[in-house]
């Protein structure tokens, strides 16, 4: 062991300058995030996009990878803090002005709608048309199938994210009404009620005409209709694709055993008629 | 700016901690009240339980492909027709008898009446081309006859539930010579309402997306949309009630005992779907008579025979609108239309539906058992729809 252990200098030193980077990272990152909870008013939009490209500093040259300052903006980090931008919005000091209490309900739906809204059009505008290029060559179909999956895929997460945000909405709006009517009530001079039981009756009950509301909503039935088709359109995509990837292998696919099915399924109907044909 | 960033921290974070703590809160209640709670709920949980369902003894008497014919034989036979069951394609028929102190089976059983009960058991690939017409006219049809055959009977008592109501309804008007009364229990019959959310969702439910995605619908996909119905009763408050009772253990029994009824769900046959929402959801075919299978109309003026119509007030599955009109289409002069105050399942396992519900249907069924049935329906007048008898009227 000792020997080989001698015998790999070179291997020795990667490990060694491996782990040196490693560490300066990690050391890094939370530096950084020590600061900013500590001081939460560090957290401020330009100050994200400092600390972000800091941590991206140490990550690269922990993999030697090139200083990306000096290459201009790096466009990998640049799509994650677009995309996280409307949450650290929600989270984070405003810089805009006061809001009331309506406005902050209006602000959770629109951020969780926003994020939704946001990664699908990032996937819409930036990867739709690389997966859509036109295949050439003999495995051309086989291509094709594979990035219909892919498209089909993020078309069905997309509207995933925003049928949940939406059935998400009566939860945290409902809320909020507990809590808004807890402080006023409180700043009446008066308790809300005493027990847990009656907050939670009280809240339940409005959750529950809350999600009524939205069940039967023009809004709620086209998600739920447009989520159904996704899921259609990427379960038969994928479907495709698996017959593809399974034509080499000694196993029947959907395709194989529906097409028998059928068969099966005519055959003894028309076994039956002939039987009853025979009575 | 210590202020606005409170703001907005707590429009994201703290309402999903105040769920969180009304939760919990509930279930807790005070420290010292919460570790009895524990220690009791610890106790029932991890002695034994009795949560086995359909506890009544059969006998499967007929076969054919996955479908099943249960027998359930009373001590002493005291009706001269037996009763034989159709129950949904979703869902298991086990809810008939769920447990020994809430069962219609045993209801029924006790009365002298002798039950035969389809068990649809659960669809494989292969039953994804099974239209509701092999279901009506190929195995509901193949069942009965073996019965009358078993019996040297021409009729049975038929009764239906929810889904397996408008199979029977279709059945009826297609064979009425085999059916001498029809009971029909929280059964979809007009599908234009607004009033259940299945209702409306399936109004904009593209049935053949599904089906190609799918072929047959998975059962789960199926529970996915009835918790959807009302969320916060059944995805939080319900679960809250059973913490808050986790140390009774009759509770968590019958708790577990509906558990696994409700998530036991069959998938339901592609094709089979498909019709059911197209031509009842989509364009309610039935109540205009203009719902074919096997290229013959269902016509439900052919349904002459005394007809017991029972429903729930407060079904969220199957709107009572549509229920309630149904005998309005039928042609019988002996019908019955019962509302009960209850829901979709409470009908069946309720223990005040115990006294109300099986009771109810061997009254009617005893004060019509007697009869000779005639062999064929008296030729029937154009006329309009008129009850004879209303019990509680909606």
């Amino acid at each position: 062991m000792g020997q080989e252990k001698n015998t790999n200098p070179e291997m020795e030193s990667m490990f060694s300058a491996w782990n040196k980077a490693s560490k300066d990272y990690w050391d890094a990152t939370n530096k950084i995030w020590s600061e900013a909870v500590q001081d939460k008013t560090l957290l401020k939009h330009d100050d994200i996009s400092k600390q972000l490209d800091a941590m991206w500093q140490a990550f690269a040259k922990s993999l030697n990878l090139p200083d990306s300052s000096t290459k201009g903006p790096n466009k990998g980090l640049d799509v994650y803090t677009k995309l996280l931008e409307p949450y650290w919005s929600a989270i984070l000091p405003w810089e805009g002005t006061d809001q009331g209490e309506e406005s902050k309900k209006e602000d959770v739906r629109t951020v969780t709608r926003q994020f939704s809204k946001l990664w699908y059009d990032l996937f819409d505008k930036e990867f739709r048309q690389v997966l859509n290029v036109p295949q050439l060559g003999l495995t051309r179909y086989y291509q094709e199938h594979a990035a219909k999956a892919v498209e089909k895929f993020n078309d069905f997460q997309a509207q995933v994210n925003k049928f949940v945000s939406l059935l998400c909405e009566p939860l945290v709006e409902t809320t909020q009404v507990v809590r808004d009517e807890i402080k006023k009530t409180r700043e009446g001079g008066e308790e809300f009620v005493k027990d847990y039981k009656a907050q939670y009756k009280f809240w339940i009950n409005k959750l529950e005409a809350s999600y009524l509301d939205l069940l039967k909503s023009p809004e709620y039935i086209a998600a739920l209709s447009d989520t159904l088709k996704a899921l259609r359109d990427y379960r038969v995509t994928k479907q495709q694709l698996l017959i593809d990837l399974m034509q080499d292998l000694p196993v029947p696919t959907h395709k194989d055993m529906d097409e028998l099915y059928k068969e099966i399924y005519t055959l003894k109907k028309r076994v039956k008629e002939l039987e009853r044909r025979g009575k | 700016m210590a202020e606005k960033e409170n703001i907005s921290w707590d429009a994201m974070v703290e309402p999903l901690k105040t769920a969180t703590d009304l939760i919990f809160g509930k279930a807790a209640g005070e420290p010292a009240r919460l570790i009895n709670r524990l220690m009791a709920a610890r106790d029932v949980l991890l002695s034994p339980l009795e949560t086995g369902i359909a506890p009544t003894p059969y006998d499967v008497v007929y076969e054919s492909d996955r479908v099943k014919l249960k027998h359930y034989k009373p001590a002493e036979v005291k009706f001269k027709t037996p009763l034989f069951v159709c129950y949904a394609m979703v869902n298991r028929e086990t809810m008939l008898d769920l447990q020994s102190d809430r069962s219609v089976v045993t209801t029924f059983l006790n009365e002298g009446l002798e039950v035969y009960m389809i068990d649809w058991s659960y669809p494989t690939r292969k039953d994804r081309y099974l239209t509701i017409d092999d279901h009506v006219n190929g195995y509901m049809d193949e069942m009965i006859d073996f019965v009358l055959e078993k019996h040297g009977i021409p009729q049975v008592h038929l009764m239906g539930i929810c889904m397996g109501g408008t199979l029977s309804i279709m059945y009826t008007a297609l064979h009425p010579e085999k059916v001498k009364n029809l009971i029909t229990t929280v059964t979809p019959v007009d599908f234009d309402t607004d009033k259940g959310l299945l209702n409306v969702w399936a109004k904009s439910l593209d049935a053949d997306a599904l089906v190609d995605a799918y072929g047959n619908i998975p059962g789960d996909i199926l529970n996915i949309a009835y918790l959807l119905l009302n969320p916060a009763r059944l995805l939080i408050d319900k679960y809250v009630g059973f913490l808050e009772n986790v140390h009774d253990k009759d509770f968590v029994q019958n708790f577990v005992r509906m558990e696994k009824w409700i998530f036991d769900s069959p998938d339901l046959p592609a094709e089979a779907f498909r019709e059911f929402i197209n031509k009842l959801y989509h364009e309610n075919l039935l109540v205009q008579n203009k719902m074919t299978l096997g290229g013959k109309l269902v016509d439900l003026k052919k349904i002459t025979m005394p007809v017991l119509n029972i429903y729930a007030k407060l079904d969220h599955l199957v709107p009572y609108t549509s229920s309630e009109k149904f005998l309005n289409y039928v042609g019988s002069k002996d019908k019955t239309d019962v509302c009960l105050h209850t829901g979709h399942i409470g009908i069946y396992v309720s223990s005040k539906m115990q006294q109300e519900f099986a009771p109810r249907i061997l009254r009617w069924l005893k004060e019509r058992d007697g009869s000779e049935p005639k062999k064929k329906p008296a030729p029937r007048k154009a006329r309009a729809p008129k009850k004879t008898k209303s019990d509680n009227p909606a």
